[in-house]
């Protein structure tokens, strides 16, 4: 019994010696963000001499890292709120009631969830739509990629939900809109967060359409704006962390609140396959 | 009749129309312009039959893309289920810090992949770098080494910095697998003399079957759709070296041959779903047997 638990022990500190491989290059990003350009200089993971704060005020007044995060926070949660929103209700009506149209529109839309993006002839249909380079086009194209992937889950998760739940509210004399927004959405939420989180960290760091669909600097998003910062600040790496600092800070925020529902989300996919 | 009421089918409508106009009608619209003349400069629409893929398969752009592209599918594909697996077991073991580290493990999930990639172009650096800095405490020339911008060695550093990203991914899905093996099968085990390792391949793994499938589907589809981290660490570059499909898209994108490149992203569809096809037919069957 002692000779295991000594045996965990020293697996254990293995472990914090291998995290130090995912550990340094985080801390690298915080430590070098407090420093003096010339700190900076060569990238080391030393103490900065002196707290410099004003990196960040520096980085707000003169980069466009304001508008950048703004127009981020507006795509990200018009494109997740979108994509649950159309997704609930077509997964849930999909389940209950399955007959043979019904299944066919199902596997329909399973299609999307293997075949990817036809990037080149989405910019030119875009274009021909007059919807390139703006936020309603970005929107509406990560609503479309994403609705095959809610379906799924809403479909499988209501599966699971017992059909009596619906009865009761029928009996209560329910309409359809009020059954699905009173009813099935409140017994929803843990795959509805699970989703929201997911696609939220997706479209938050997504790099591939944005630099297809975006062109005007007022619309980039904030890792457009981390790629075209780096290339014109590439000599000041106290500024360049700084603005990483920023732009990572909602990810992981939304996952520290909500990790317990992606471990959740996962373990679900996962057994069902 | 009540459900004709209960469920109508018009909260299927606008998610349809959405998902045909912005996902069916461009994937539809790229197979017909993959047999077309179309450039940024043709004014009249040709139907110019295969020939975009067959100049494809004669470029040595395209091939290099392919060839590399499948190099870093598999190579990725291993070491995260690997490393995945591995740090499952760690962290599914009675440690204190387990919960830590599990999220210590995942965190690079959740960031993005272009900062990733930035961030380790200036690890890599030559000299200044941070592992350089590390090198050099052993020898002046490995410090000299530039990772990145070496041909020979420029695409094993990016699936590296792949793996480092994707790993925790693979963990966090082994976890939940390993949460629903019976603890009773090991103990049974225990008792007839199998050591580690004879556990590990006659019980754990064909357990966890489903987990297995799932991440090797996900790594390999993962693989062949790569574009951001090569974007971020070498464009592509040095020469041709970590040019995959990806990113020959966006290079025929640029230059405006649009109807090659809508070719070339029909013959990545084309791989993504006969591996999709493939792998779940293999696990399928092994599956089967297993159960």
């Amino acid at each position: 019994m002692r000779a295991q638990k000594i045996k965990l022990r020293v697996m254990e500190i293995c472990t914090w010696i291998f995290s130090l491989v995912v550990l340094i290059p985080l801390l690298l990003i915080v430590v070098n963000a407090f420093k003096t350009p010339a700190e900076t200089a060569i990238l080391t993971l030393k103490l900065p001499q002196e707290w410099q704060f004003s990196n960040f005020s520096d980085i707000f007044a003169k980069t466009n890292i304001v508008r950048a995060f703004l127009n981020s926070v507006l795509i990200t949660v018009a494109s997740v709120g979108g994509s649950v929103l159309l997704g609930t209700t077509a997964g849930y009506v999909l389940s209950r009631r399955r007959d043979s149209f019904n299944n066919k529109v199902y596997a329909f839309f399973l299609i999307g969830m293997i075949v990817p993006v036809q990037i080149i002839a989405l910019v030119e249909m875009l274009q021909t739509i007059h919807m390139m380079d703006s936020y309603i086009g970005m929107i509406m194209v990560y609503i479309g990629m994403f609705i095959p992937q809610t379906v799924f889950l809403v479909y499988g998760f209501v599966g699971s939900l017992p059909q009596e739940m619906d009865e009761a509210g029928i009996m209560d004399g329910c309409s359809a809109i009020r059954l699905f927004v009173k009813i099935m959405l409140p017994l929803m939420k843990p795959v509805v967060v699970t989703l929201f989180i997911t696609q939220f960290v997706f479209v938050w760091n997504d790099f591939q359409l944005p630099l297809y669909l975006i062109k005007s600097s007022s619309r980039w998003t904030i890792v457009l704006g981390v790629y075209n910062f780096l290339g014109q600040y590439s000599s000041q790496w106290n500024m360049v962390c700084a603005y990483i600092l920023v732009s990572s800070a909602p990810v992981v925020l939304v996952y520290l609140m909500g990790q317990k529902y992606i471990i959740d989300g996962m373990v679900a996919g996962a057994v069902k396959g | 009749m009540i459900k004709k009421k209960m469920y109508p089918r018009y909260f299927l409508i606008l998610t349809l129309a959405v998902y045909i106009v912005f996902y069916i009608a461009p994937s539809i619209l790229g197979v017909i312009y993959s047999f077309t003349n179309r450039t940024i400069y043709t004014q009249e629409l040709e139907f110019v039959g295969l020939e975009n893929y067959i100049r494809l398969l004669q470029q040595k752009r395209f091939l290099t893309g392919m060839k590399n592209t499948f190099s870093f599918m598999i190579v990725t594909t291993i070491l995260k289920n690997v490393v995945g697996f591995g740090l499952a077991l760690l962290l599914n073991t009675k440690m204190k810090s387990r919960n830590i580290l599990r999220a210590v493990f995942y965190l690079p999930v959740i960031l993005s992949t272009l900062i990733v990639g930035k961030v380790f172009v200036a690890m890599l650096l030559p000299d200044t770098g941070l592992v350089a800095q590390f090198l050099g405490l052993f020898s002046k020339t490995l410090a000299h080494y530039d990772w990145l911008g070496n041909p020979d060695t420029a695409m094993y550093m990016v699936m590296l910095v792949d793996v480092w990203k994707g790993a925790g991914y693979c963990m966090v899905i082994y976890l939940a697998g390993l949460q629903v093996v019976p603890q009773d099968c090991y103990e049974s085990a225990a008792i007839d003399g199998a050591n580690a390792w004879t556990k590990f391949w006659k019980i754990t793994l064909p357990l966890m079957i489903s987990s297995v499938s799932v991440n090797v589907l996900l790594c390999v589809i993962g693989g062949l759709k790569v574009f951001d981290i090569i974007i971020a660490l070498t464009n592509g570059g040095p020469g041709m070296s970590t040019q995959v499909l990806n990113t020959t898209i966006y290079s025929y994108f640029g230059s405006g041959a649009l109807s090659t490149g809508c070719a070339a992203n029909v013959l990545l569809t084309i791989l993504v779903v006969v591996f999709f096809a493939f792998i779940n037919g293999i696990f399928g069957k092994w599956e089967a047997k297993v159960s």
